[in-house]
């Protein structure tokens, strides 16, 4: 479904990525493995095009995902660390990326109310937590029962109970 | 007994003098059903010191030559219409009063300047109360003295300068009253050449396409109360001394090489009074000695004067400087001028003493000013916010701008004029 | 697109500093007609603020509104979102705050107290004047990915814009004082489009008889229809030529 094929990515003198090539199928459970600074977020911002390689291609669906941005549909991405406009609430977040996502169907409201955010739609993601950002990252990940779930390091930063209920998510 | 008799018989003399001069002048009368049809036949049979009383009706009679001391009184503005051929009236002897009339379309031949009235060498002529429309020049009067010209309205409504005479045209005369006339629309309103000891008193001249006023060598005039507006390139005089201009008023001069006033060569005048408004420059000096400028106002030009370099011993004294965009420049470095206790409101000392004058003397000579004088292209830059920044440094610390440029006393508040 | 640009224009409209940019504009335009003897005179200091004002608060703003903008791109980009899209959305909602500021700010007292063809001449350079400053913003927070270093390079380059770009303009005038440079120096006065837009609108007032010679070439060339049109588009260029760049850049860098 998604093959890595001889990727190089360098910033600067440091290279990040030297010449990797994955193949991931429909219905694996993949995990990258490995030391800080190895290039495992550098390759999972590679596959979603916001490092863009040197050298190499990626392709989803065997089409190239270079000046292409509709595989995206397919992806429910969490980051490691999630980044929001600090002024706008969780609602608005949460209401943005749907309209974005424009998608057709039932959406995936499991996390979302099993993480109680309804509750706290009026904050605004600036005052938020670590644990809670990570959150609404996961929320949004599953909403849209993407084909290809990318997850950085998701458990980090959520409490047990959390991290709990996104492990059973995950089966 | 004996004194009365003498009185009774001095009376008398003094009666019978008087009659005979009545049985003399007649009174001949113009128009359609009176004793004369037209003014050239009343011209035959007229003597000196006739009156003619011309009706109301359009007189067209070509060029009426008037060799006789005679009086001629319009009844219900009659018209002479020279049909665009030929000068109206000539008037070719002295003590002839012309009143009351109108003027119309007269010649154009460029070469023999036709006018509607034209005085050739008189004196004690009298030109009141007549209308003149679209003529190549109005009144032109040459070596002749001692004539009055009187509450004339003189329009014309050509477009272009070769097409049009002046309104007022005076050349190689002296001693003339010109009293409240209006001048509009002629090339030049009115015209000196070589005129003398003459007075010129609340005239007005606006939308002429030249110059309201233009004279050269016209030396000993005095300039009162008139109303110079929008003439296409304002008031221009030229080498000529003793000049004296009170409360006249020069405004809306705007155009590129359009003035005020340009004083080209001229001395020993004096300025009094005068008002200088939304000229593009109030007032241009050039080559001029021994001016005396004190108490007029200068106000809303693009530059309030220009002094070039040539020019000295002007005095420049309790004169309100408002509202211009520069109120003096020059292109000179040594200056021999002299002002003291003008008004200006760019002005920004202070007055302890309360005594009205400023403390700190005040250099009236912007930065910019002495650059665009320099350097005209310069210009383009105005309003730009670094030219700003320079005229103030430089007001803090003078360094480009001439050190004796310089009001010693100038005004806290602007001058009652 | 649509959607990017509501959510944009939503978060501009919230902020307060395009708000108070707004009153601060209307505040010095009602005062300078109000204060100025005669609406010549207003309209001049008016020119004075539009030439000083918009073109700072339109870069400044939009260089910091886009480095704070990071997460919402990042958050977008891992979505199926055009990235030029994000940046041309970004780029209409900034500029659109701050034309829309400066209309209602300065716009209406010009309609008000100045005639209507000067006014609307005013306004529409005004418009294009901060829509070439947020076009400048974008390069220059492109061009740096440090936020002090971007905003550093947004203030030199409003300076040299509307200070040091007309002191090199006098420099030339004295160095080559001895030739007729009149034409050259409004080919170069092109170059800055406050320069253009100070002198476009200097012309249509009485003081344009003071520009003397050099204001009479400058009018020949860009004073006509012919020539408003071209000095329209060449303010477009100004618009487009940094937007693209920044543009070209955007959509090839490492988020």
């Amino acid at each position: 479904m998604i093959k890595v094929e001889n990727i190089t990515k360098q910033f600067g003198k440091f290279k990040a990525l030297d010449d990797v090539s994955v193949h991931m199928n429909q219905g694996e459970c993949i995990a990258l493995i490995g030391p800080n600074g190895c290039g495992k977020t550098t390759l999972i911002k590679s596959i979603l095009g916001m490092v863009l390689p040197q050298e190499g291609v990626i392709l989803f669906d065997g089409k190239s995902i270079k000046n292409d941005d509709i595989y995206r549909n397919q992806i429910g991405y969490m980051p490691q660390i999630g980044r929001y406009p600090v002024n706008m609430t969780i609602g608005q977040v949460i209401t943005m990326i749907q309209s974005i996502r424009n998608q057709q169907g039932e959406l995936d409201f499991d996390l979302y109310n099993r993480f109680e955010l309804d509750k706290m739609l009026e904050k605004r993601m600036g005052t938020l937590s670590g644990g809670t950002t990570q959150k609404v990252s996961a929320t949004l990940a599953f909403m849209f029962h993407s084909k290809v779930l990318i997850l950085d390091e998701p458990t980090a930063g959520l409490d047990p109970i959390a991290s709990e209920i996104l492990k059973e998510k995950n089966h | 007994m004996m004194m009365r008799i003498w009185n009774n018989i001095l009376f008398l003399f003094f009666l019978i003098l008087v009659t005979s001069q009545f049985s003399f002048a007649r009174i001949l009368e113009v128009g359609q059903d009176k004793q004369f049809k037209s003014i050239l036949a009343a011209l035959d049979s007229s003597m000196d010191g006739d009156t003619f009383r011309i009706y109301k009706g359009v007189y067209t009679e070509g060029n009426i030559s008037i060799d006789k001391s005679i009086i001629i009184i319009g009844i219900d503005r009659p018209v002479l219409d020279g049909k665009i051929e030929d000068e109206i009236f000539s008037v070719k002897a002295s003590n002839v009063t012309i009143k009351g009339l109108e003027f119309r379309n007269c010649g154009r031949q460029v070469m023999k300047d036709p006018a509607a009235i034209k005085v050739y060498g008189q004196s004690h002529v009298i030109i009141e109360d007549n209308v003149f429309h679209d003529n190549y020049f109005g009144i032109y009067l040459q070596h002749s003295e001692h004539c009055l010209i009187k509450n004339n309205i003189i329009e014309a409504s050509q477009k272009r300068e070769s097409q049009s005479g002046n309104g007022i045209h005076c050349f190689r005369s002296d001693s003339l009253q010109i009293i409240g006339n209006q001048v509009f629309g002629h090339r030049d309103g009115i015209y000196f050449e070589f005129v003398t000891e003459t007075l010129i008193w609340r005239n007005v001249a606006h939308d002429n396409l030249r110059y309201g006023l233009h004279f050269m060598f016209s030396h000993s005039n005095a300039y009162i109360a008139n109303y110079f507006k929008n003439n296409g390139a304002g008031v221009a005089v030229m080498y000529t001394k003793r000049v004296t201009m009170i409360a006249n008023t020069f405004e809306d001069s705007w155009g590129d090489g359009s003035y005020g006033v340009l004083f080209k060569e001229l001395s020993d005048c004096y300025l009094s009074g005068n008002t200088f408004i939304n000229n593009t420059t109030g007032i241009f000096f050039d080559g001029t000695n021994r001016i005396t400028m004190e108490r007029n106002t200068i106000k809303g030009n693009g530059w309030g004067v220009r002094l070039q370099a040539n020019c000295l011993d002007n005095k420049f004294i309790d004169n309100n400087f408002m509202g211009n965009t520069f109120d003096i420049t020059t292109n000179g470095t040594l200056v021999e001028n002299f002002f003291d206790g003008n008004y200006w409101d760019k002005y920004e000392g202070y007055d302890l003493d309360k005594d009205q004058k400023g403390d700190v003397p005040y250099h009236p000579l912007s930065l910019y000013a002495v650059i665009v004088e320099k350097n005209p292209p310069a210009m383009l830059l105005y309003r730009s916010f670094m030219i700003t920044l320079l005229d103030k440094s430089e007001k803090i610390l003078p360094s480009l701008t001439p050190e004796n440029f310089v009001d010693n006393r100038p005004r806290m508040i602007p001058h009652k004029l | 697109m649509i959607n990017v640009l509501k959510f944009v224009a939503l978060d501009i409209l919230k902020n307060k500093i395009v708000i108070a940019y707004a009153v601060m504009l209307a505040l010095f335009s009602w005062s300078a007609f109000s204060l100025e003897e005669n609406e010549a005179k207003g309209l001049l200091t008016v020119l004075n603020i539009v030439l000083l004002t918009v073109p700072l608060v339109s870069v400044l703003f939009s260089t910091i509104y886009v480095y704070n903008s990071s997460e919402f791109i990042e958050l977008l980009v891992s979505h199926p979102v055009k990235r030029s899209k994000i940046w041309i959305a970004l780029f209409i909602g900034l500029s659109a705050a701050m034309s829309l500021a400066y209309i209602i700010g300065t716009g209406i007292p010009l309609l008000l107290f100045a005639d209507f063809a000067t006014a609307m001449m005013m306004i529409v350079s005004g418009c294009m004047l901060s829509m070439i400053f947020v076009a400048i913003a974008f390069l220059c927070s492109i061009l740096a990915r440090d936020k002090a270093k971007g905003i550093g390079i947004s203030i030199m380059l409003w300076l040299y814009f509307a200070l040091l770009f007309d002191a090199l303009v006098l420099f030339l005038f004295f160095q080559f004082s001895e030739y007729p440079i009149e034409k050259m120096v409004v080919g170069l006065s092109a170059l800055s489009p406050i320069d253009m837009t100070r002198i476009l609108i200097l012309l249509r007032m009485d003081v344009s008889a003071m520009l003397g010679h050099t204001g009479a070439i400058f009018k020949n060339y860009f004073g006509t229809n012919w020539g408003l049109i071209f000095s329209f588009g060449l303010m477009l260029v100004w618009i487009l030529v940094p937007f693209l760049i920044s543009l070209k850049k955007f959509v090839n860098r490492d988020l």
